[in-house]
């Protein structure tokens, strides 16, 4: 079998995943993050308990870590960024592979480490080895529902419906972010959309940066922008009887204008709204819109792992393409990208939306019936979509971003995927579940 | 005959060069450039469909496709 070891190359690690089955985009080693000033005593606690061979990046010149010179050592670590790379075989053995199993106080997080793909890559030999990695999963699925009893199939042990808070929207209930402590505070969003109402009253004194790219002024006269950006980022308490609708009510809104007031946009106009956010560093980049039945875009995916090696991610939504039961179609463009977080719609009643497309999912949000602000005179309306579900997402991606500095980019994602509350549905349906807050 | 009209096209490069280079190259196999998008690793444009397979034999260039339209729907529209 193929180790993941710390010395590995990226071809073993790939092998390796290949090997295992399961989540493919995973390398099989972990990453230890330690709280602020843990690292030091982290470290000692893990190789006094767990008899770790251990190595820091100080030992090498300039800190310019060779891993292939690591080969042998079980926790290499990086006292700069306040982490640790574990291989999969000392975590394994340990039974370390969880936060609680460390049961250390300096221990932020223990989580699976992702591929990530530099520009030097070239996207095409990537999208093979995904494409292989889709056919093992799909064949673990179809082994999943044959052993299933009849009669258990997806839905009958889906969890009660939520209760509703009063003065909340059912969507961030759902999502449990009425009793968060996080609000979004010092953290940049991204919401790629048809523009904003500049003139919202819900949102008079928020700072608001915003950009065109679709040829028109940013003022979103199609509705659309003004929901999905409510959704991700409206108040706290939005005045008279207006239940709250927005999740990260205190991140700072970067709203780019890519799609025009009917609707309608270009992929190159995406490409440059991504451009823009990435350059302005936004933790998160919300992307309500897709081209149905569109294959992967070497583009997007290149885009997906240019946000990630700058500590931002892309969140779009699956599309809504489907009719189910009947018809599933697969998630388009640029939600089918391996390095973009796709989302997919749940309803109230905690079943997946009859529109929500399949396959390539990651994540599911609350996307039927969704209240949030619009374009005025109407200010506030409820529609349904994923393009309803994605800003739920990114609302809480904003949220676990604030949470620890050390959430960015391939982090950010392995948090929100780790943390998603399962749901008794195949992962090509909803990917690892519900989102949730911290 | 080629295919001389013109169509919208995305170039995504490996990033092995500077990215003003490939759009140089670009520039001088006829593509009209319209955007350098330095961080996403894409060049946006303008050029005859004939020339796509010219365009992908650049150094630097990983793909070439048609810029594709997004639609979300007009304004208050069900599901979106």
């Amino acid at each position: 079998m193929a180790e993941s070891n710390i010395g590995a190359t990226m071809d073993e690690l790939l092998l390796a995943a290949l090997e295992r089955g399961g989540d493919t985009s995973q390398t099989g080693r972990y990453i230890i993050t330690f709280k602020e000033g843990g690292l030091e005593t982290g470290v000692r606690n893990l190789q006094s308990k767990h008899s770790f061979q251990m190595a820091d990046a100080r030992d090498f010149a300039e800190q310019a870590v060779s891993l292939q010179d690591a080969a042998q050592v079980d926790v290499l670590s990086f006292p700069e960024i306040g982490v640790a790379l574990m291989s999969g075989e000392a975590a394994a053995t340990r039974n370390l592979m969880t936060t609680e199993a460390a049961d250390d106080e300096s221990v932020q997080s223990i989580d699976p480490e992702y591929f990530v793909f530099s520009s030097g890559v070239n996207p095409r030999d990537y999208l093979r080895g995904a494409m292989r990695a889709l056919e093992m999963v799909q064949a673990d699925l179809a082994e999943d529902e044959e052993q299933q009893e009849p009669g258990t199939g997806a839905g009958s042990g889906a969890p009660a419906p939520q209760p509703l808070v009063a003065g909340v929207t059912w969507g961030l209930t759902a999502v449990k972010v009425p009793p968060s402590r996080f609000d979004g505070s010092g953290i940049r969003v991204a919401i790629l959309d048809t523009g904003f109402d500049l003139g919202h009253p819900d949102f008079a004194g928020r700072p608001i940066v915003s950009a065109t790219f679709a040829g028109q002024p940013v003022m979103d006269l199609h509705g659309h922008g003004t929901h999905t950006a409510g959704t991700a980022c409206g108040p706290l308490a939005p005045s008279g009887a207006i239940p709250r609708y927005g999740v990260a009510h205190r991140a700072l809104m970067y709203i780019g204008k890519v799609l025009n007031n009917s609707g309608g946009g270009t992929q190159a106009q995406s490409l440059a709204g991504i451009n823009w956010a990435i350059a302005n560093r936004c933790a998160v980049i919300s992307m309500s819109l897709g081209a149905a039945g569109s294959p992967v875009q070497p583009s997007y995916t290149n885009a997906g792992a240019a946000a990630m090696a700058n500590g931002c991610l892309i969140i779009a939504a699956a599309g809504n393409s489907s009719n189910r039961p009947a018809v599933i179609n697969g998630a388009g463009a640029p939600a089918n990208s391996p390095t973009v977080l796709s989302v997919a719609s749940i309803t109230s009643a905690m079943q997946v939306s009859s529109f929500s497309d399949g396959q390539k999912v990651d994540i599911a949000g609350p996307g039927s019936g969704i209240y949030s602000s619009y374009k005025r005179p109407a200010a506030h309306t409820t529609l349904s979509g994923t393009s309803m579900a994605t800003p739920h997402v990114s609302g809480c991606a904003a949220l676990w971003a604030q949470s620890s500095p050390a959430l960015r980019g391939a982090a950010l994602r392995a948090r929100l995927l780790a943390t998603a509350r399962a749901l008794p549905f195949p992962a090509s349906d909803v990917g690892s579940g519900l989102v949730q807050a911290p | 005959m080629s295919d001389q009209s013109i169509q919208a096209l995305v170039v995504t490069t490996v990033g092995d060069r500077p990215i003003e280079s490939v759009a140089q190259d670009l520039r001088a196999a006829g593509f009209d450039v319209q955007q350098v998008l330095e961080f996403v690793e894409s060049i946006t444009g303008m050029a005859p469909a004939s020339k796509v397979e010219e365009f992908r034999r650049i150094a630097g260039v990983a793909d070439v496709t048609v810029d594709h339209p997004i639609d979300i729907g007009p304004p208050g529209a069900a599901i979106s």
